[in-house]
């Protein structure tokens, strides 16, 4: 239906007018796909994170343009358009990610990719075929609906989608038994930095063979080589039996004792999490019953009955065995049943300060005693929520619950931060990089740094896609920011200023200079003039001749790869 | 941060919208508020930005782009919330406006809400504050506000037809069951309001009606936000059942018995008497022994929740129950109960955005067909109407009926009741919800 949805959102009013290239992409693309409306393009400048404003000082997450695809051959297209002008590609799920990936570093095209939602069930080789927009939770639906249960998903299950998780490399629910996202993915339809959309990977058979591995390479990419358009991911039977346990302890010292008890032994329970002490009293201040105060562990295990129930018991025995009481059937279920809702707790905020760190798991109970020393040395309320991702890992997202409103909120910023550092000193790191957290990649990486870079240029020689994440820390003075800048606490404060101060030189020099692609865009858009003139001067010939002018254009189709 | 700044400048009339229907001229819309905005921005600055809600909101889904979510749509009222100054008001762009109409009124978000944000209840709460201010309802609902001001229906249909269903029934006027036939079925469904007597008067019900002078039970004002509106008729319905001497009040349209039970008391207008969803009536008999089914239709049958009777007024069995009493297969469709999906009538969609809400209602009948039932059963009027188009648009052959149609078969009471074919003539345009 052309323009549908799009009805009070094309006009663009004020001076806020779009620059001639994005323009240009309205014209050249189907109707209904390019937005340039202010009003709606301010709405994609963030992500779940909730930033200070001090961040725009940095950088200008306001995209030029969003478009909202279809199918896989409009993301191409554009993709294209975007290469020969030169402006940077910025792929978006649902934003629910709190690593700015998916927000503009300076601009440029945003891909709200949540139009790619088609879910195909194959019974033969037992996968689910998803577009990269295909909300988790329609995927696991359709996949029980016809028998079958998706191994792995995010907890943010019901609002993120299938591209978001691939390209954080995601750890969630179902890892302790089945792995992260990694382990699901047999393929990849990708767009990539050139304009080609191929298939990584193989839909009907396991992937693992020899040639580069670049499926792999695309997951947990941040969106920095390429455009997921699809995957295709691997099934598990349906089980006979979902059978929650929930364990409460006297604190996290025991909690740690019984999650490293378990992860020792052969029991294999589907998912593993767990919430300290003040996560608990922050759900009491809810007006919830939690019956433990010290730390709880919510585990669910699935399979035939006989073995659920024979792990179940031994389970509940290294419970009593490391200090902790076994739940009733109904707490255990109820918390199960909320395992998608843990951050509820942020209605007391109002905001939500979160990270996502992967430390030992032999060292859980150590970090979660630095992680409430952190939250306590800021005297604001907090908690801790984590998984068991695999036997050696943890994954924990320590949380601030502050007012975003009150200026002294800034400096509670800084506590996102010292828990990626906390989590670094003892042998973990953080679990993203995205916009705010790039210029610990050096760090974080060592040595394969180089290679990673090599890499992105390869992919990516114009540095379109997503720029200034991962690999590049970039504000929107294309400065290479120092790390401590990034530092959103205490210290940066100072830096910021310092930024500010530069802000003004570096505004004037973009301007003499002409911003990164303006003058690319400028040439495209007097080709596009030409064009137009021999374009109208076809199309009149052809209707003279009595031939379809609209076939046969920029049709390269999907390669197999 | 002034996510609104900009879109609209100055005073004056709202540019008229055209392409989705044939809208009438508009009357005039002021684009700024002076009184201040609903201060209900305490509980927004929770949202998390989790996106369950957009996941799950019909429009949002229709229509993808962020401000048409409710994530999205909070970022915009908190916004101008921010910019209401006490002297000099606030300016409201048309893509506000938009906001807050493009919504089926389902309450999903509200239910999905990860920290329990109400946004149903709040947008409920703009809508009004817009149309106080008036700068609200869209031009596109100016054919459904002059409706219910010149006809009391939002049907444009004269008031001297609306008992044309009842023609050859001799219903009294007074009596202790009064059967509230509401506009939709009056206008749109006759054949529901004369199954459903039907059916009553075989339960030994000796219903009364109130015939022309029956007014609308104004849940369409609520949906636009029009609170004079809705309290003239809200006052006019209190008066007339009162007079009508009822102790029960029946009717099978959610719309009216949500009206009835959750907004006349918010609005000041309780009724004195109890009232009853037809399913739930019918579960009752059932479960009291009175209604009896000698046999099963055959055929599988799907039951769909309606938003208002399900999720807003709770009632979900009862019609489960009477379905599984008549039919020989029952099934449920892959979201049912609190997590029904919105047929995509409500909230005034339908007549501002009559193509989006016909295809909110398509992925209800694919829903549908993925079950194999043949026949899809809901208990809502307005749900009857636009999944039936849905269907009908898709060339689907899925029949929608009210469940009403199935049980009024089950009891052979076909041959008894004459009339009982739909009315061709409808409403001019569209329908609103
Ligand atoms: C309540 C809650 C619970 C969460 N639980 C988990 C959890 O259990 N495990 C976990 O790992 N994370 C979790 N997260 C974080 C986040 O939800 C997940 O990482 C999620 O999968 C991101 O998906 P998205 O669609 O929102 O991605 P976005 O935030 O939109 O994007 C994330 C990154 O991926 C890129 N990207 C998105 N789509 C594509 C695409 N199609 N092609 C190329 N690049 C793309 C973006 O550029 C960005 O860099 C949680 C978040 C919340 C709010
Ligand atoms: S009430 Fe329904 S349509 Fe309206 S915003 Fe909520 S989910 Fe969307
Ligand atoms: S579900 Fe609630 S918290 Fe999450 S994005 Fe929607 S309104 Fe915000």
């Amino acid at each position: 239906m052309a323009g549908k949805g799009t009805k009070g959102r094309g006009g663009r009013k004020g001076g806020d007018a779009p620059p001639d290239w994005a323009r240009l992409l309205e014209r050249r693309m189907d109707p209904g796909l390019v937005c340039l409306d202010p009003a709606e393009l301010q709405l994609y400048d963030r992500d779940a994170a909730p930033l200070p404003a001090s961040a725009k000082w940095a950088f200008n997450p306001r995209p030029d343009a969003v478009v909202r695809p279809k199918n896989a051959d409009q993301v191409r297209k554009v993709v294209r358009f975007a290469i020969k002008a030169g402006v940077p590609i910025v792929p978006r799920g649902a934003a629910t990610w709190g690593f700015g990936g998916a927000v503009p570093n300076n601009g440029g095209i945003v891909f709200d990719l949540q139009g790619l939602s088609d879910i195909h069930v194959d019974r033969d080789t037992m996968t689910v075929t998803a577009g990269a927009g295909a909300i988790w939770r329609d995927v696991q639906d359709m996949a029980e609906r016809r028998g079958y249960m998706l191994p792995a998903y995010p907890t943010s299950a019901p609002g993120s989608t299938v591209g978001g998780w691939i390209n954080t490399g995601g750890v969630g629910v179902g890892a302790f038994r089945y792995g992260g996202i990694e382990r699901q993915v047999r393929a990849l339809r990708v767009v990539l930095p050139n304009g080609e959309h191929v298939r990584l990977g193989f839909d009907r058979v396991i992937p693992n063979s020899s040639g580069y591995d670049i499926k792999s390479l695309i997951i947990g990419s941040e969106g920095t080589l390429g455009i997921v358009t699809e995957a295709t991911l691997e099934l598990q039977p349906a089980p006979e039996e979902f059978r929650p346990l929930a364990a409460g302890f006297p604190t996290s010292k025991e909690l740690g004792d019984f999650i490293q008890l378990l992860a020792r032994s052969r029991i294999t329970p589907y998912h593993v999490s767990f919430y300290d002490s003040s996560h608990l009293s922050n759900l009491e201040r809810l007006g919830e019953d939690v019956p433990y105060k010290g730390g709880l562990v919510s585990l669910v295990f699935e399979g035939y009955s006989a073995m659920v129930g024979w792990e179940w018991e031994a389970t509940a025995e290294l419970v009593r065995r490391a200090g902790g009481e076994v739940a009733g059937e109904r707490f255990a279920n109820t918390t199960w049943d909320e395992h998608m809702f843990d951050l509820r707790v942020a209605r007391d905020g109002p905001t939500l300060l979160m990270n996502e760190v992967f430390v030992p798991l032999s060292r859980i109970s150590e970090v979660m005693a630095g992680m409430a020393r952190i939250i306590n040395s800021h005297n604001v309320l907090g908690g801790i929520v984590g998984t068991a991702a695999s036997r050696s890992t943890a994954s924990l997202m320590p949380y601030a619950l502050v007012d975003r409103r009150k200026w002294s909120t800034f400096f509670a910023f800084g506590l996102v931060d010292e828990f990626a550092q906390l989590a670094m000193d003892l042998g973990g790191r953080p679990a993203g990089v995205g916009l705010w957290m790039a210029y610990q990649m050096p760090e974080l990486h060592g040595e394969s740094m180089g290679a990673m870079v090599a890499i992105k240029k390869a992919l990516d020689p114009k540095d379109i896609m997503n720029p200034g994440k991962l690999v590049h820390a970039v504000s929107k003075f294309d400065i290479k920011l120092p790390a401590a800048v990034m530092n959103l606490g205490t210290k940066s404060i100072s830096m910021v200023h310092t930024l500010l101060a530069d802000s003004g030189r570096r505004k004037r020099d973009a301007r003499s200079n002409g911003s990164k692609g303006a003058s690319e865009a400028a040439e495209m858009v007097e080709e596009e003039r030409a064009e137009d003139l021999e374009e109208e001067r076809a199309a009149m010939e052809a209707a003279e001749a009595g031939i379809d002018t609209e076939t046969g254009d920029d049709s390269e189709g999907t390669k197999e790869g | 941060m002034q996510l609104l700044a900009g879109t609209t400048k100055g005073k004056g009339k709202a540019p008229a919208k055209k392409g989705q229907g044939e809208a009438e001229a508009g009357r005039s819309r002021n684009q700024l508020a002076k009184e201040r905005p609903p201060l209900f921005a305490e509980e927004l600055w929770a949202c998390m930005y989790c996106n369950y809600c957009s996941a799950e909101c019909p429009t949002a889904r229709e229509v993808g782009w962020e401000s048409t979510t409710p994530r999205g749509k909070i970022r915009m009222f908190k916004s101008l919330v921010d910019q209401w100054r006490p002297n000099r008001g606030v300016e409201v762009p048309d893509a506000f406006v938009r906001a807050v109409y493009e919504c089926t009124s389902c309450g999903r978000c509200s239910v999905v809400c990860h920290v329990g944000i109400d946004f149903l209840t709040h947008h409920e709460e703009l809508r009004r504050w817009l149309a106080r201010s008036g700068c609200g309802p869209m031009e596109d609902h100016d054919v459904m506000v002059r409706s219910l001001k010149n006809y009391g229906n939002p049907y444009l249909s004269p008031s001297r037809d609306r008992a044309r269903w009842a023609e050859g029934l001799d219903l009294p006027t007074k009596g202790e069951v009064l059967y509230f036939a509401g506009c939709s079925d009056s206008f749109v469904h006759p054949d529901v309001a004369r199954r459903t007597v039907a059916v009553l008067g075989a339960l030994g019900m000796d219903v009364a009606y109130l015939g022309n002078d029956e007014p609308c039970c104004g849940s369409t004002a609520v949906r636009l936000g029009l609170e004079g509106p809705f309290a003239d008729l809200a006052s006019d319905v209190r008066r007339r059942i009162e007079g009508s001497g009822a102790k029960l009040v029946v009717t099978a349209c959610p719309g009216c018995s949500s009206a009835f039970r959750e907004y006349y008391p918010k609005a000041g207008f309780d009724l004195d008497v109890e009232v009853i969803h037809l399913t739930e009536l019918l579960d009752r008999e059932l479960r009291e022994g009175r209604l009896r089914f000698s046999d099963r239709l055959p055929g599988r049958y799907v039951y769909y929740d309606p938003c208002h009777l399900g999720r807003i007024d709770g009632v979900f069995e009862p019609p489960r129950r009477v379905l599984e009493a008549c039919v020989e297969e029952v099934v449920e469709l892959a979201r049912s109960h609190e997590e029904s999906l919105c047929c995509g009538s409500g909230g005034g969609l339908k007549t501002a955005f009559p193509d989006q809400a016909t295809s909110i209602g398509g992925r209800v009948v694919e829903m549908a067909q993925d079950t194999g039932a043949d026949t899809l059963v809901t208990a809502c009027p307005w749900c009857e109407t636009n999944i039936g188009d849905a269907s009908a648009a898709k060339t689907a052959g899925l029949r929608v009926v009210d469940i009403i149609e199935v049980v009024h078969q089950a009891l052979h009471l076909d041959e008894a009741v004459e009339g009982t074919e739909k009315r061709k003539r409808r409403a001019p345009g569209r329908l609103v919800g």
